[in-house]
């Protein structure tokens, strides 16, 4: 057995009753556990997995509890990235009693979760929440009774509003104290129950240590449902496993079916029988609120609508992102900057180290600032807002055949229009996707949307002093190169696309507590990664252009630079210093051309024509898109493919930069006269 | 016939679920689509988009590859 995560077995050797929360994806969980604590919450993250598990030591109600909100799931297999974290978080942590939060609207399918647990045999309390929307639509659940069928502890609650929740942690922490365990075993068929009784006997008999500190029984049946961990303790117990296929086969013959599937039947129909002897009233009726809502995934309504948000998400990360970064980048400049210059100066005098680290500490900084707070901090927000309503399910509803076409499905959408304003949050952003192919197909294409800072170039470049055709054209070439990309992307890596399989949720008002805590951890993730990198790659490239060592590594650039794309040497070294942030690149090339060529030199169009401004353009767009999207690609797929991505973009910007160079050289030759006149 | 056959405002009942992807298979049987599951379709996303399902109180977005590959009955 692998060693505990270090930061669970911190959590476990707290002094106060251990709670994990457990339940569906979108239940209230979160609100629960926001609630219960404070600040103090770490994040944990099993090596490889990005699925994470957030724990705290808190005091509520004058008790020391400690928290641990598993990810939310539908079941606890081992298979599935996030059912394995919350299994074994659970399993690891040793909690003393698991909350089970179900949602009442939805009570069958929720009770299979509260099932599982049950069936691992540890201590369980039912937190039946949304009890004021199941009461909307005018549906009753008899908690007495649920808690009678189940032999557990049920406590309405209505999360996102705090109610319930004191009596909740009251019954959690005397079911976790109490003498004898409150464990409850579901019961199944017969046949299933015989089976499992005598493997569980057969295990009892065996000495090898449980995988688990779990009874037998709990053993018993996740090696009948095929459980892949249970199958591999099981591996050196011939006699285990004599038993075990003995008994799968007796109720695979008396069922027509898998004992795995039987047991699965079994559990969603003791879920669905016990559902409906609580259930008062109607059968969930819906709500104007409803079909309402229903718009978001009809036809027509449903693209207007996405349209409308998509474009106000990048709005107003463009616009608000974009005047932040400003506001925030002047402020420096005016109020920090100074001083850090002036402190480094008096201190280290005008020599290297002063210079190279004002380039780490102000110019570092600076570049965290333009790109970090604005960008990223309003992008979650929105993003988080969007996600705790509900609406992000119906927008990957409606995108899910064109995201298709890239080996992607719909929830990919969302990261994908993000990287307009910043590729940054949009890599962060996907986590909503399953699996790692998804994640490397969807961030590499996020890499070719050209961010706000690339934009700022495309503007104030092509737009400026080519015209507005031209500008569109960049975009243009960067589309259609993104889209051959991602296509060719889907065939070329290992694996299958995924399918669609999402749970549509109806509207419901986001918790802005937690909209907002679940925005602050998610920005704090950001900064906690990317700054250290853009400070160590500001200081590296200050101490090579201060060493002068920057024109001798620029040296072997200019066959590339000059002899294949036709540009300027100097405009090959800023392409190269925009790594740092991409709108760089220009205020670069106009200060070192001015430095080489003279005032005059001020304007672009004094010393590159239309072509060698569209080339640069394009260039800089596609290449690498700046070292805190690599800081944030490596982080969350590994260097090793963050500098593949890296690399795939370098080739791509130099082939395709050559190629319009040749292009538009044949154009201006063809069209001569015309192509000066615009000039 | 398959999943993604049926019209919107159409009703089955899952005759089989023909998925080799383990994880995929185990994901569809926790949200209960298994042998024997009522499910009604409510909407189709243009283009081959996916299908959005009910079963129980629950509603499932699914995509079109996905419905391909339950077998239904239509009641």
């Amino acid at each position: 057995v692998p060693a505990c995560h270090a930061a669970i077995a911190r959590w476990k050797g707290g002094t106060g009753v251990r709670v994990a929360l457990a339940g569906n994806p979108n239940v209230g969980k979160s609100s629960i556990f926001n609630r219960l604590t404070g600040m103090g919450v770490e994040t944990a993250n099993y090596p490889g997995k990005t699925v994470e598990v957030q724990l705290a030591t808190t005091v509520y109600d004058g008790r020391e509890l400690g928290v641990m909100d598993l990810p939310g799931t539908y079941a606890l297999g081992g298979t599935s990235e996030d059912q394995w974290v919350a299994r074994r978080a659970l399993l690891e942590g040793g909690a003393d009693v698991v909350i089970v939060v179900v949602d009442a609207t939805r009570l069958e399918r929720n009770l299979y979760l509260a099932l599982q647990l049950l069936d691992l045999g540890v201590p369980v309390v039912i937190a039946l929440n949304l009890v004021d929307e199941a009461w909307r639509r005018g549906l009753r659940v008899d908690h007495v009774q649920l808690g009678r069928l189940l032999g557990v502890p049920v406590v309405p609650t209505v999360a996102v509003r705090g109610i319930g929740l004191d009596r909740l942690v009251d019954v959690a922490v005397r079911a976790a104290t109490a003498a004898g365990p409150l464990v409850s075993r579901p019961r199944y068929g017969a046949d299933v129950e015989s089976a499992v009784t005598r493997l569980a006997a057969r295990i009892e008999a065996v000495s090898t240590p449980r995988p688990w500190p779990v009874p037998a029984r709990a053993l018993a049946l996740l090696l009948l449902e095929g459980d892949d961990e249970a199958a591999a303790w099981a591996r050196e117990e011939a006699g285990v496993r004599g038993v075990a296929d003995e008994e799968a086969a007796v109720v695979a013959e008396r069922h027509g079916e898998p004992v795995d599937v039987r047991i699965v039947r079994e559990r969603h129909g003791l879920a669905g029988e016990i559902g409906a002897r609580v259930k008062l009233g109607g059968a969930g009726a819906s709500t104007a609120q409803d079909r309402v809502w229903r718009r978001t995934t009809a036809p027509v309504t449903g693209y207007v609508l996405a349209g409308l948000v998509l474009a106000g998400l990048f709005a107003t990360l463009f616009w608000v992102g974009g005047f932040l970064s400003e506001q925030l980048t002047a402020l420096w400049e005016a109020l920090a900057s100074p001083v850090v210059r002036g402190a480094l100066h008096a201190v280290l005098g005008d020599g290297l180290v002063a210079r190279v680290l004002v380039w780490g500490l102000d110019g570092g900084v600076n570049a965290a600032l333009a790109v970090g707070v604005p960008y990223v901090l309003v992008f979650y927000a929105i993003l988080s807002l969007l996600e705790d309503t509900g609406y992000l399910n119906a927008v990957a509803f409606l995108t899910d055949p064109l995201m298709h076409r890239f080996g992607l499905h719909g929830r990919a959408v969302i990261p994908l229009v993000a990287g307009a304003g910043c590729n940054v949050p949009a890599i962060m952003g996907t986590r909503v996707l399953a699996t790692t192919r998804e994640r490397i197909l969807a961030s590499t294409l996020v890499c070719l949307v050209p961010c706000s800072a690339r934009t700022a170039v495309i503007a104030g470049a092509v737009s400026k002093y080519v015209g507005w055709s031209s500008a569109l054209a960049v975009y243009g070439v960067v589309t259609v190169l993104a889209i051959a990309v991602g296509v060719a992307l889907n065939r070329v890596l290992p694996g299958r696309p995924v399918g669609l399989v999402m749970e549509m949720f109806p509207f419901r008002f986001p918790g802005l507590r937690t909209t907002a805590r679940k925005t602050w951890r998610r920005f704090s993730g950001f900064v906690w990664v990317a700054t250290p990198v853009v400070l160590a790659g500001s200081l590296g490239l200050g101490l090579l252009y201060e060493t002068g060592a920057i024109w001798v590594l620029a040296a072997p650039l200019a066959p590339v630079v000059e002899g294949w794309l036709g540009l300027p040497a100097v405009a090959g070294l800023t392409l190269v210093f925009a790594v740092l942030r991409k709108e760089l690149a220009l205020q670069l090339l106009v200060t070192l051309a001015v430095a080489r060529h003279g005032a005059a030199a001020s304007a672009l169009a004094a010393f590159m024509d239309g072509g060698q401004i569209f080339t640069y353009a394009l260039v800089n767009t596609l290449w690498i898109p700046c070292i805190a999207t690599v800081a944030v690609l490596a982080r969350e797929l590994g260097w090793p493919r963050a500098l593949g991505i890296a690399a795939l973009t370098v080739v791509l910007a130099v082939a395709a930069g050559g190629v319009v160079h040749r292009v538009w050289m044949v154009w201006a030759e063809a069209a001569g006269p015309l192509a000066i006149m615009s000039r | 016939m398959t999943l993604d056959a049926l019209a919107p405002g159409e009703a089955a009942v899952i005759v089989s679920v023909e998925v080799d992807d383990r994880p995929l298979g185990e994901h569809l049987a926790a949200l209960g689509l298994i042998p024997g599951t009522q499910i009604q379709v409510e909407e189709h996303a243009p283009f081959g988009g996916p299908r959005l399902v009910r079963v129980g109180a629950a509603r499932y977005a699914l995509g079109r590859d996905i419905a391909a590959r339950i077998v239904v009955q239509e009641t």
